[in-house]
């Protein structure tokens, strides 16, 4: 029979093990952290250092300036002419059509796909859904400005006659696109989780399988496809690439959707590379920066906050 | 019911000498009124009883009384499910092993488990019997290579594998792979082994093939067993009537 | 929903019912199947596109060699080496991250714990920053504040060396960013994992580092796999992230060190397609391009959904 004598195991080194990966586990936290300090700490000159003030500060972000003597005052964004004007208006504007505008395209459709995948489609027809939509959500951002610059837009153009080639819808269509595999998720989710025995205490009262659908399911899912939808909100406006390939890149403040816009997000991208480091025009790109970062944070935090609400009630558990 | 606990019969028998039922032996370990609790829900209440040492013992009861609860608190193996709690003293050899050993891996070294339904590592043969001697410090291949054949014949599986240890443990059959698992923990040399149902999955050949190996191998054991599988209830004389205890 | 809802909902559904003539539903239902209809229309458009547009100009040599004339002829392959430099980068330094950070959730905590929760949420967020955040954290924190550190540490502020674009600074920040992705793949294979395996270690007197080591890892590794290549797919399809920390459009040579600037693919697409003097010259191989970057992206998106499946088969059958 052989012999062995077994050794203890290190009580030190399970412990700087736990703490080690403890400490990878809080690094997602952490950044988010970090982010926020280094973002916003690069803005901070506009409201501590009073030359920076005077170019740029809170007041000229908002309101109406008048930069030249005997014309009107007025919102512009124009940081490289002669008088730099910052005014946010038209570039919060931009973000607003260029959001508003995707959603209005993507969510009908990807809620109705949705319905159909989660209510009616046959289960090989769901089967096939499914990667579908995950290929649109690997088309890669770049891939669909680009596309909405080559193609799209000409097309566009050729079937409304736009005065500009790149504009707002060109652009919103291209995000819907992005933004389409995100709501629709989210809503087959809540849909499919709304629990069998409602869609058959409707069925047991005489209702054929639409009624069923639209009239107790969906009311069901509600709360889960509107997270979707704010989730989806939150990218598009967040969203870079494909705005800065196709809407033209232009920060006027207009009514319409057949014009240039700039948005927040391509504003940053577009001129971080060529600006100053440490001038007032960097700084306001990194405040905007951090508009950007706090206004996804709390949008994310609500949505996750609702969905997981849900996810609670369906569970069972009150409040 | 005679209280003479060795006699036991999964099938046949165990223990050669027999001895009087005053004189079980010293216990090799001791559990005094022990509770546990999952949670706000209590699973065991005030059991004490002792485990008489080289000798097979078995618990029976039907299943869901606490049987393998019971088991686990023997070697701490409650402790990886959260939330759960005891009170009680559980001895070896008069060493309170929660409170008096600090490592909980050396009382399962010193008491080790085989469980109810086999449950071989994603490995070859004999990367599972040498695991446990590689996880307690054992780097000599020499020493590995002798110790892994040494407890695969002890299991009576040696045989039937000795050409194939670098096969992986889920080709071999159920009943194969449970007497690889008693294998396994054979390695770590335990001084105490506990088994719960260890041939309740297992068809009535392999059930036979198990109980000759359990009853070989000259060791303290502690089996959990159901009514269901034995067959005569009047000839086992069990050591404890273990049956509704706990609740 | 709770009693009283599903009684109202109801009572309001047996009045729709009564009051209406039972329409047959047909105009909602195919409205539905109309949105499943365009949506893969212009997936397929989309594609169809691409692929007729850019297979032309497909070849070895256009895979191979380097861009000339301003990217008026010659091939990408600096794109594709920056590319999968910049990937295999953000992957050593992201994925054991990721996976510590799963493996700790997994075993060490508890799933309703403050702690649980609190990463849980740092988690989910980073996950909703836009890409253009975390270029801008990019610039400031690794090339302005790690990468100026090491300057002036160890050259004392000599020439900026570290504290400039750089492809480690864009792999670890495409890392950040891909967390989340190989965070919750390998949670995912952790699920997958049978307690009884567990038991198994610790009855042996295993400790909870040797059994994640020995059983845990060695299991979770397709799962693992799965959340690099969703990590991949999407890094090499960001942009946003790398446009000010260390990509170039155009350089003469390959990266060699980890503080060299690098060509992507992503990029090159967004310069080419924005900023080419000669649009017609240069839109077979703008188009190359993205079929190129397309192809990669779908091929791994694929694999990574095989290997899923194939994880999920293993979970049923054993």
């Amino acid at each position: 029979m052989v012999t062995y004598k077994f050794k203890p195991k290190s009580k030190l080194r399970e412990f700087v093990g736990e703490k080690f990966m403890a400490l990878n586990a809080f690094t997602a936290l952490i950044v988010i952290l970090l982010i926020f300090i280094f973002i916003f700490k690069e803005s901070l000159p506009i409201f501590t250092n009073s030359d920076v003030r005077k170019e740029a500060g809170i007041s000229r972000m908002v309101f109406k300036q008048q930069y030249y003597e005997g014309r009107d005052p007025k919102w512009s964004w124009q940081p490289n002419s002669e008088v730099p004007k910052y005014s946010l208006l038209p570039l919060f504007l931009g973000t607003l059509k260029a959001a508003i505008v995707a959603m209005l395209f993507a969510v009908p459709l990807a809620v109705g796909a949705a319905i159909y995948s989660s209510e009616f489609a046959p289960p090989r027809i769901r089967e096939i859904i499914k990667p579908v939509i995950e290929l649109l959500a690997g088309i890669p951002s770049v891939v669909l400005g680009f596309f909405a610059l080559i193609v799209l837009a000409t097309v566009l153009q050729k079937m409304f006659g736009f005065t500009y080639r790149l504009n707002a819808i060109n652009a919103d269509m291209a995000l819907g696109l992005a933004i389409i595999p995100i709501v629709y998720t989210i809503a087959e989710d809540a849909m499919t989780s709304v629990p069998k025995s409602l869609r058959e205490a409707a069925m047991a009262v005489g209702a054929n399988p639409w009624q069923v659908s639209f009239t107790m399911v969906l009311p069901a899912a509600l709360p889960g496809i509107a997270a979707g939808i704010v989730l989806g909100f939150g990218r598009a406006v967040g969203e870079t690439m494909i705005v800065l390939l196709a809407s033209g890149n232009a920060a006027i403040i207009s009514a319409g959707f057949t014009e240039s816009i700039r948005t927040l997000s391509a504003t940053i991208a577009a001129e971080l590379a060529e600006v100053v480091f440490g001038s007032a025009h960097y700084n306001v790109l990194f405040f905007i920066g951090t508009l950007l970062f706090v206004f996804t944070f709390l949008v994310n935090l609500g949505g996750e906050l609702v969905l997981t609400r849900i996810k609670e009630r369906f569970q069972g558990r009150t409040r | 019911m005679d209280d003479n606990g060795i006699r036991i019969r999964l099938g046949r028998i165990a223990d050669e000498n027999s001895f009087d039922s005053d004189k079980l032996g010293t216990a090799k370990m001791t559990v005094e009124n022990l509770d546990f609790f999952y949670g706000d829900n209590q699973a065991l209440k005030g059991i004490s009883m002792n485990v008489a040492e080289n000798r097979v013992s078995a618990l029976i009861g039907p299943s869901g009384c606490g049987k393998s609860t019971f088991l686990r608190t023997l070697n701490r193996m409650n402790e990886t499910i959260p939330g759960t709690r005891m009170t009680g003293t559980v001895k070896l050899d008069s060493l309170d092993i929660y409170r008096a050993i600090r490592d909980v891996s050396v009382v399962r070294t010193r008491v080790g488990m085989v469980f109810q339904k086999s449950n071989p590592f994603p490995k070859s043969i004999f990367e599972n019997v040498a695991y446990g001697l590689k996880v307690n410090g054992i780097s000599d291949k020499r020493v590995i290579r002798e110790a892994v054949e040494e407890t695969l014949k002890k299991a009576y599986l040696w045989d039937e594998v000795k050409d194939e240890l670098d096969r992986s443990a889920y080709m071999l059959s159920g009943g194969q792979q449970q007497r690889l698992c008693i294998a396994r923990a054979l390695a770590v040399r335990p001084e105490v082994i506990l088994m719960d149902e260890p041939a309740s999955a297992l068809d009535p050949i392999s059930t036979s093939k198990i109980e000759d190996l359990i009853g070989d191998l000259k060791k303290t054991i502690l089996l959990s067993l159901s009514p269901i599988t034995c067959s005569r209830p009047q000839e086992y004389p069990i050591t404890r009537r273990f049956s509704t205890t706990g609740r | 929903m709770n009693g009283a809802t599903k009684d109202a909902a109801m009572n309001s559904t047996l009045a729709n019912l009564g009051a209406r003539r039972k329409s047959s539903g047909v105009i909602p239902k195919g409205l539905t199947v109309l949105a499943v209809i365009i949506i893969v229309l212009m997936l397929g458009v989309i594609l169809a596109n691409v692929i007729l547009g850019g297979i032309g100009i497909i070849s070895w040599e256009f895979l191979t060699s380097p861009p000339e004339h301003g990217m008026e002829a010659g091939g990408i392959f600096p794109a594709i080496f920056g590319t999968v430099a910049l990937v295999f980068l953000m992957l050593i330094t992201g994925v054991p991250v990721g996976v510590l950070t799963a493996i700790y959730l997994h075993e060490y905590t508890q799933p309703d714990s403050k702690v649980t929760r609190l990463i849980r949420i740092g988690i989910n967020n980073l996950a909703g920053v836009p890409s253009i955040v975390f270029g801008m954290f990019g610039l400031g924190f690794f090339v302005g504040f790690v990468g100026r550190g090491i300057d002036s540490a160890l050259f004392s502020g000599a020439g900026p060396v570290w504290g400039q674009p750089a492809i480690i600074w864009a792999a670890m920040t495409l890392a950040l960013l891909t967390l989340p992705v190989v965070i919750i793949s390998t949670e995912e294979a952790l699920k997958t994992i049978p307690g009884e395996l567990k038991d198994a270690s610790y009855a042996l007197g295993a400790t909870k580092l040797q059994t994640i080591a020995r059983v845990i890892l060695p299991r979770a590794m397709p799962g693992i796999f799965t959340g690099a290549i969703l990590a991949i797919s999407r890094g090499a399809g960001e942009v946003a992230p790398i446009m000010f920390t260390g990509v170039a459009y155009y350089l003469p040579y390959l990266p060699g060190k980890l503080n060299d600037q690098f060509m992507e693919l992503g990029y090159h697409i967004y310069v080419m397609a924005t900023q080419s003097p000669d649009v017609e010259k240069t839109r077979p191989i703008l188009y190359g391009t993205v079929l190129v970057l397309l192809v990669l992206t779908f091929l791994l998106n694929f694999l990574a959904i095989f290997i899923r499946s194939r994880l999920r088969m293993r979970r049923l059958y054993g």
